[in-house]
């Protein structure tokens, strides 16, 4: 079984939505691959279902064209109780929890979503300061719930919530 | 009183669409259009770009077939350097080529197809999705996925990322192939192919409850163009081009990349973003022919893998020539994805793959070039022109999906006219003319990378529907 399995998500051509890759590596060169598993893509795809089938945590790390700049949030995720109207081949978090349960039987123990809120979307391969800024606040939330999800504060797998308050957050 | 019925958007495609279906007093519908309303700029934008810049340039066209771009790229590129590539480069295109294939091809099957095959045209269409199949047969559905990740690795473990690799290069590939990877992508056949099999059943069990769609769905006398090998066989990367007719005739054989623009010509509608290729001997819009997985099959007397060959025997039998109905697409893309899995069991088998010398060097040596490859929905074509310090004077790309237009867009009226009451409008009955053009999986993201004064007809209509005024812009 992967112990932690992370999920980026984004295009590196199209300025902060390239948070995923660029976190991806960060987490790659911190962990060992005996303690992390890290797939970077475009987009949450179907596929993925099958490595979060097997995986005790994962996370999801994407840029949120919705939150302001710079912003880290964390989510608990769940399988979605809705599916959206129109599915293809890319997926929401949720929805990609839920199909891993119903293809194979099996979600992880723990399931989280991390965004920033991103500021510029045009095509460019360079980050906006304040996402660049929001890193080291995302590396440090992906290394507490790899090191020790039963210690954590948000260890409800399941609920919607934002379970750590934002402010907290951004100065972690 | 006459109607227009729109359907729009065109579901579970790749790419944005719309389609119109026009119909008379008596409810019949009349016409039929398949409007691709997204335009791009490729060919225009590369101007003045070094040519060996391309291929990687190309491939951002697509998100799912880049390889066949990167592939027709290349070798319009290789054709301005005049080299030939090490074989253990063209073997490892091979590869790459066909993992694209099978990955591209599950996605159409699986995700995009398999709700309306394996639930019913008619049924809900909140049911219609990949979540749907998966309650129905759930080890179809984790066939499926297997099938998408297989080729999807394979494209990473060989290329560095399964979406835009950069290791197709002007003269060869970047690196040669290792034994760890080898062996990695040989330990996923097994499984692969059981996956496949598996999915073949599901189709056959399902498949005769659809006689009334193979016989309306796009079935009508058409040529067939593709890729050929110089000793026969299913090829994707290499080979020369042949032409056949209905009746399965040859009508054009060996024919170069370079000749394509003597051979077929391009016309333009107002009411799409996509061309319409034709065969110029017989004209617009006589000259119609199909590309993809039917008109690959079509073309060859065996496959040269033997579980692929068993099915193309039994794809042989539905009918007396080529099989002209596009509904068989489906089983045409399952029986490549067989093809596909053997061979690059047996190219990895073959010892110079791991042959470290995978790249030509060369300047420019020709002005002019061009490239095919087969993608996963059909013929591609790149031709280049340069100046002589190589730097892009101009392009045309001839896509896959926009070689199916005119087919695609015969195929809705055939279906429509079949199912459609314009008096008494169904689900059922619209979601089948979606289905017609969800056979040819088309790729509108790669047919509408044309730039430049593009037709459009602009009408002006009161709320009653009664035309107005109107500006025309012509090609």
């Amino acid at each position: 079984m992967t112990p932690a399995l992370i999920l980026a998500c984004g295009n590196p051509l199209r300025g902060d939505d390239g948070l995923g890759g660029w976190m991806a590596a960060q987490v790659q060169e911190k962990f060992t691959r005996s303690q992390v598993e890290v797939v970077a893509s475009q987009q949450f795809t179907p596929e993925l279902a099958e490595p979060i089938s097997t995986a005790d945590t994962v996370i999801f790390l994407d840029c949120s064209a919705k939150e302001e700049p710079g912003k880290v949030s964390l989510q608990a995720m769940a399988p979605a109780e809705k599916l959206p109207r129109l599915i293809s081949h890319h997926m929401h978090p949720a929805t990609l929890l839920r199909l891993s349960q119903e293809l194979y039987g099996r979600i992880p123990r723990h399931a989280y979503l991390i965004t920033v809120g991103g500021k510029s979307f045009k095509m460019g391969s360079q980050l906006s300061d304040a996402v660049r800024d929001a890193g080291p606040a995302v590396l440090t939330l992906v290394d507490e719930i790899v090191q020790g999800a039963n210690t954590l504060r948000w260890n409800l797998p399941g609920s919607e919530q934002l379970l750590v308050d934002e402010s907290e957050l951004t100065t972690v | 009183m006459s109607r227009t019925i729109v359907i729009d958007p065109v579901t579970r495609l790749e790419g944005h669409a719309k389609i119109t279906l026009k119909t008379n007093g008596a409810g019949g519908v009349e016409e039929a259009y398949f409007h691709v309303t997204q335009v791009r700029g490729f060919e225009k934008f590369c101007e003045g770009r070094p040519f060996y810049e391309m291929p990687s340039l190309m491939a951002r066209i697509c998100g799912i077939c880049p390889v066949s771009h990167l592939i027709a790229s290349a070798k319009a590129c290789e054709a301005i350097l005049a080299v030939e590539i090490p074989p253990a480069a063209a073997k490892l295109r091979q590869l790459l080529n066909l993992a694209q294939m099978i990955q591209s091809h599950a996605l159409s099957f699986f995700y995009l197809s398999s709700p309306d095959l394996l639930l019913g045209m008619d049924a809900d269409k909140a049911d219609r999705h990949i979540f749907g199949v998966v309650k129905a047969m759930p080890e179809v559905g984790r066939a499926g996925v297997q099938l998408r990740r297989f080729g999807q690795r394979i494209i990473e473990i060989l290329a560095g990322k399964r979406i835009h690799p950069g290791w197709v290069v002007p003269g060869g590939v970047t690196e040669p192939l290792t034994v760890a990877k080898r062996d990695e992508i040989l330990a996923m056949v097994p499984e692969s192919c059981a996956s496949i099999l598996l999915a073949l059943d599901a189709y056959k069990l399902v498949t005769d409850k659809f006689q009334e769609e193979a016989a309306v769905f796009a079935n009508f006398p058409s040529m067939f163009l593709g890729l050929m090998p110089p000793d026969g066989g299913l090829e994707f990367t290499d080979g020369t081009l042949r032409l056949i007719d209905a009746t399965g005739n040859i009508v054009l054989d060996g024919m170069e990349a370079s000749s394509f623009d003597e051979e077929f010509g391009e016309a333009v509608e107002p009411f799409t973003f996509m061309k319409f290729p034709y065969y110029r001997k017989m004209g617009y819009p006589d000259g119609c022919y199909r590309v993809g997985p039917l008109a690959r099959l079509n073309l060859v007397d065996y496959t040269g893998t033997p579980r692929a060959d068993v099915e193309l025997r039994e794809f042989k039998a539905l009918a007396e020539g080529p099989v002209l109905g596009s509904f068989y697409y489906h089983y045409a893309r399952l029986i490549e994805i067989v093809h596909g899995i053997e061979t690059i069991e047996r190219i990895l088998a073959e010892p110079d793959i791991l042959d470290a010398h995978v790249r030509a060097t060369a300047g420019v040596n020709r002005l002019e070039g061009s490239g095919v490859a087969e993608a996963p929905r059909g013929t591609l074509m790149h031709h280049y022109k340069v100046d002589e310090n190589g730097q892009m004077l101009w392009a045309n790309l001839v896509i896959a999906t926009g070689q199916n237009n005119m087919a695609m867009n015969r195929g809705i009226l055939q279906a429509a006219q079949h199912y459609v009451d314009g008096n008494r409008l169904t689900d059922g009955m619209l979601n089948r003319v979606e289905a017609v053009i969800r056979t040819f999986d088309p790729c509108l993201s790669c047919s509408t990378h044309a730039f430049g004064e593009m037709p459009m007809v602009v009408e002006l209509v009161d709320p009653d529907g009664k035309h107005l005024d109107e500006r025309r812009r012509d090609a």
